[in-house]
């Protein structure tokens, strides 16, 4: 440990890379990224940080860091040089690919914009495939089209501040007080102002004890919770809403004549509304049927001489939303673009060079298993998948398994190449943020020595695989990303680097109605069997497991201690439901479907449900044996 | 302070001044950072220097107590450990801090020195030279008149300045602090009636101004401390925190750390780093048994150990300067004040004290 001669206290200006509400944060040291601060100038930070974003910085110094290129040789993996590693990567790809086997990329919402854009080339211009996707850009892109906007942006540059101003909040949740911390600090504000929030989510959260009206979403039939409300909203509202609005049908009519009742008194004196959505499922036929439920309400308002109502979808990660915009999506083109379509086409060909594949690819947990040669950047998949046990034997069996990751992630651990990637605080880049905001993540100092910057790594791949898509820069990067994706071409480059950043134009398309009448035929199938107690998987991504926090010893705490505690995992129970089995807090329940069966420990949650169980998303391994791959299972429980 | 000893320096002196600063020791001030953000940074040129600015965000408590803290390196060495300690710390000089941080940083030290002794903080304190900037009208979320941290000092400074217009009044309250206006005899005159004078009228007016941002210790203090604070009122504001850690991160005051050691290539480093006493993880046991599993335990005891009355007899001082930060770091609306404010009033409603 030596004191360098002039290390001087200093600060960069970035944005966290946890979740999608983009705060900015002041990372500072000596001689090493020692801590964060919140940025008071920061239009969403205001200030402030949540716990998460005061420990961004730790995962840099405490993750176990990827030092040096790493090589499988005769099963192990050894240190390896730069041009040793790059080598072996691309050879093993390009011999898969020259033999038309299965490729696949996938791009982060860790990663920055500028290595995602480099991802899908690597895909489409590098490795001929369409199977590029980023492990939870479904969660987003299911919100998004249900809206039926693809660009997604509100019209508000203000977006929090026209949030704290709205008397009456619906939000979809899987705990928003966890999962976008800053979001709930404004619906916080709103409701000690006096605004009225309704909370609509699988069991109660934290929000839920302020809510004026919280709506639990049924395990067996949740379609039919946001169908009811729409429909209690609209007959709440009147007017033309009848028009768009199905009958409720499959939710208990007492709830339907509550909801119905509370929603009537606020009719007249609410004004502006604002939904908030989040991804709280995995889901893409709920989350999409949720949004275009809010979408048929919003347009509902709106017909009935209300201002806009504030829709706010959140994307998980700090970069979710940009990697989907990027490209990185099986189906789509960067900017959102058809595969077919010609103009889209054109710019690519022109930047990437050649001609890149323009198939429609498998999605993420589709491909990863299907795959012989997968390049994974920035991104853990166990930690994701929605079967960690399937993701873990896929990646076994993944004849050329490719990792560019800053941390020996448990997928990293399979790789048979793994090249280091600079961390936060360490390279530089862009992210856009939930509300579309591109803002510049900046490098407090330059990677380890041995380290490099994501985009550069991505650009050494794309020319050992004989792709003619070489950028210079990461300026450059950038401006091919304004050339490439005409909403981003709209953003002023000087004005990202200021505070807050530059915000995508809102394409003023409204959209279509999201066909409500296919929601009514969903929700009305699945009608419960009373006998049998329902099982449903909660959530769609738990922090817990992603190297973020496993990197971080504050962060890691809790979700250790959780899972040590529970080996076997654990399930939500009400305490009627305990009461009547004969058991108490932490005790094993034997749960048997028709998938099968396992072992698990009890946990209380007062206000759920009697009849209704959930497993959070981060045991959905202990318990995947009875719900079969699915969401959701009808389950026996019995007392061990 | 004897006024025979006070200083004034012409206002166009200081950039020279500082000059000299910089040539003893490293200089860390106020500074614009990116984005418009004040900061505190190290400073190259005195032109870097921010005379007129909001308090920074993150008290220069990372200057006793880094957010992460390298306290030794174990190496394994022909079978015995070896230990190295990090090299000693480099003579700093703060300047321009304000008042109420001047405080936070003396009380730092006064913790640090009681029981056991925590050499690294004590040695960095030792190294570290504090000139605080006296402050001519409240913060919009201050309130350090409250909690005897300001708006002007009568210790817990090593050199005190008070801008006088034309020129800035300058106060040694220890001999580190005289021994920086030795630096420049040739810039500093001996401080006139005159001087003294405005000095102390600004004082009288700073203190005037505080209006309705005052958080009302004493009261907080009878109730907490003779147990007259309902056991509910925590329950009832627990839902309006969201357990970010903030207000103990951006507290000058707050101290409260966890230890981490991470190993590499055969060296163990062991870090002292930042914690908060509002994560649910800050008291969990090895055994899963947490003592405060409930936010509004946590809630109540940081409160307790803020306001409490046992803690101002055995220390003589309140655990808070009335900077304001918590206020406008909160993820939530359980500030300081605010929390204060339903302690007095015993109840708190929709997210306020009532």
């Amino acid at each position: 440990m030596e004191a360098p001669e002039r290390a001087a206290l200093r600060s960069v200006l970035t944005i966290c890379p946890f979740c999608s509400c983009g705060c900015g944060l002041q990372l500072h040291g000596e001689s090493s990224i020692q801590g964060v601060s919140p940025s008071l100038s920061h239009p969403v930070a205001g200030g402030r940080l949540c716990a998460r974003g005061w420990a961004a910085h730790e995962a840099t110094i405490w993750g176990p860091r990827v030092r040096t290129p790493l090589v499988r040789r005769k099963g192990v993996l050894e240190p390896a040089g730069w041009p040793e590693a790059l080598a072996a990567a691309a050879n093993s790809l390009r011999l898969l690919r020259d033999c038309g086997r299965h490729m696949g990329v996938l791009g982060s919402g860790r990663a920055m914009n500028e290595e995602n854009f480099l991802a899908a080339a690597l895909a489409r211009s590098g490795l001929a495939t369409g199977n590029v996707d980023a492990g939870l850009r479904s969660t987003w892109d299911a919100l998004v089209e249900g809206l039926g906007r693809r660009d997604c942006t509100p019209d508000l540059t203000r977006t929090l501040d026209r949030l704290e101003a709205s008397d009456t909040i619906v939000v979809i949740e899987g705990d928003l007080a966890t999962t976008h911390p800053r979001i709930a600090l404004s619906i916080l504000h709103a409701v000690a102002s006096g605004a009225r929030l309704v909370t609509i989510g699988w069991a109660p959260t934290h929000l839920s004890q302020l809510a004026a009206l919280h709506l639990p979403l049924q395990p067996w039939a949740p379609l039919a919770g946001i169908v009811s409300l729409q429909g209690a909203l609209a007959a709440a509202w009147g007017g033309a809403a009848g028009r768009h609005a199905p009958r409720p049908s499959a939710a208990p009519p007492a709830e339907a004549a509550v909801t119905a009742a509370s929603l009537a008194r606020w009719r007249g004196e609410s004004r502006l509304s604002a939904f908030i959505i989040g991804a709280f499922d995995r889901d893409p036929t709920l989350l999409r049927s949720a949004a275009a439920a809010v979408h048929a309400l919003a347009g509902d308002l709106v017909h009935m001489g209300r201002p806009e109502p504030l829709i706010l979808p959140l994307p998980i990660r700090a970069n979710t939303r940009g990697s989907f915009e990027l490209g990185v999506v099986p189906d789509l083109l960067p900017g959102q673009r058809p595969l077919a379509d010609e103009e889209a086409r054109a710019r690519l060909r022109r930047l990437w060079g050649g001609e890149p594949c323009w198939t429609r690819g498998k999605q993420a947990e589709e491909f990863i298993g299907a795959v012989d040669g997968l390049v994974v950047l920035g991104d853990d998949i166990p930690a994701f998948h929605s079967s960690p046990a399937d993701a873990r034997r896929a990646l076994e069996k993944t004849e050329c398994l490719v990792v560019i990751d800053s941390f020996l992630t448990p997928t990293a651990r399979h790789a048979h190449v793994v090249l280091p990637m600079a961390a936060f605080g360490e390279a530089s880049g862009t992210f856009t943020n939930a509300a579309g905001r591109v803002q510049r993540v900046r490098a407090w100092g330059p990677p380890p020595a041995g380290v490099r910057p994501g985009w550069e790594i991505l650009r050494g791949l794309l020319g050992a695989l004989g792709s003619s898509y070489a950028p210079a820069s990461l300026e450059q990067i950038l401006e091919h990303i304004r050339a490439a994706v005409p909403a981003y071409g709209a953003l002023d480059p000087a004005a990202i680097d200021q505070v807050g950043g530059s915000l995508l134009p809102a394409s003023g398309d409204r959209g279509s109605t999201h066909p409500v009448a296919a929601l009514g035929d969903t929700a009305r199938a699945g009608t419960r069997n009373a006998s049998h107690p329902v099982l449903r998987r909660e959530g769609a991504f738990d922090w817990g497991d992603d190297p973020l926090v496993t990197g971080s010893p504050t962060l890691r705490r809790s979700p250790a201690s959780r899972r040590r505690l529970n080996p076997r995992g654990l399930v939500a129970m009400s305490p009627q439901d305990a009461t009547a089995l004969g058991v108490r807090q932490g005790w094993l329940v034997r749960l048997k479907s028709s998938h099968g069966e396992a072992e698990t420990a009890v946990q209380l949650q007062p206000g759920l449900e009697p009849g209704v169980l959930f497993v959070p998303y981060a045991f959905r391994d202990e318990l995947a044996g009875v719900l079969g791959g699915s969401g959701v299972a009808e389950v026996e429980v019995a007392r061990t | 302070m004897e006024v025979a000893d006070c200083r004034t320096i012409a206002r166009g002196d200081l950039n020279a001044w500082v000059t000299r600063l910089l040539g003893r020791a490293e200089v860390i001030a106020p500074v614009r950072g990116q984005g418009g953000d004040e900061v505190f940074a190290s400073i190259a040129a005195p032109e870097e220097v921010l005379w007129s600015f909001r308090n920074p965000l993150l008290p220069p408590k990372h200057l006793l107590l880094p957010q992460t803290d390298t306290l030794a390196e174990f190496r394994r060495v022909d079978g015995h450990y070896q230990v190295q300690e990090p090299p000693p710390p480099r003579p700093k000089i703060l300047l321009n801090a304000r008042s109420c941080d001047a405080v936070g940083l003396a009380f730092l030290a006064e913790m640090h020195a009681q029981d056991l002794t925590d050499a690294a903080v004590l040695r960095r304190a030792e190294a570290l030279t504090v000139v605080s900037l006296a402050c001519h009208q409240p913060c919009p979320l201050g309130f350090c008149v409250c909690c005897d941290a300001g708006p002007f000092l009568e210790h817990d400074f090593d050199l005190q300045l008070t801008d006088l217009g034309d020129r800035f009044h300058a106060e040694p309250g220890t001999p580190k602090g005289q021994a920086l206006l030795d630096l420049a005899p040739d810039l500093f005159q001996v401080a006139d009636a005159a001087a003294a004078e405005q000095r102390f009228a600004l004082e009288q007016q700073a203190l005037a101004s505080f209006g309705k941002e005052t958080c009302h210790f004493g009261a907080a203090m009878r109730r907490i401390s003779t147990r007259r604070v309902a056991e509910d009122l925590w329950e009832k504001m627990s839902p309006w925190c969201l357990e970010c850690g903030g207000c103990n991160h951006a507290c000058p005051t707050c101290y409260c750390f966890s230890v981490a050691d991470r190993t590499e290539n055969g060296c163990t480093t062991r870090c002292r780093m930042w914690d908060s006493c509002q994560y649910a993880e800050f008291t969990l046991e090895a055994s899963g048994h947490n003592p405060r599993p409930k936010r509004a335990d946590r809630m109540k005891r940081r409160f307790y150990h803020k306001v409490s009355a046992q803690y101002f007899q055995r220390d003589g001082r309140v655990g808070c300067v009335g900077c304001g930060r918590c206020v406008q770091v909160c993820m939530g609306t359980t500030d300081m004040p605010a929390v204060v404010g339903a302690i007095r009033r015993g109840n708190w409603v929709s997210g306020r004290p009532a």
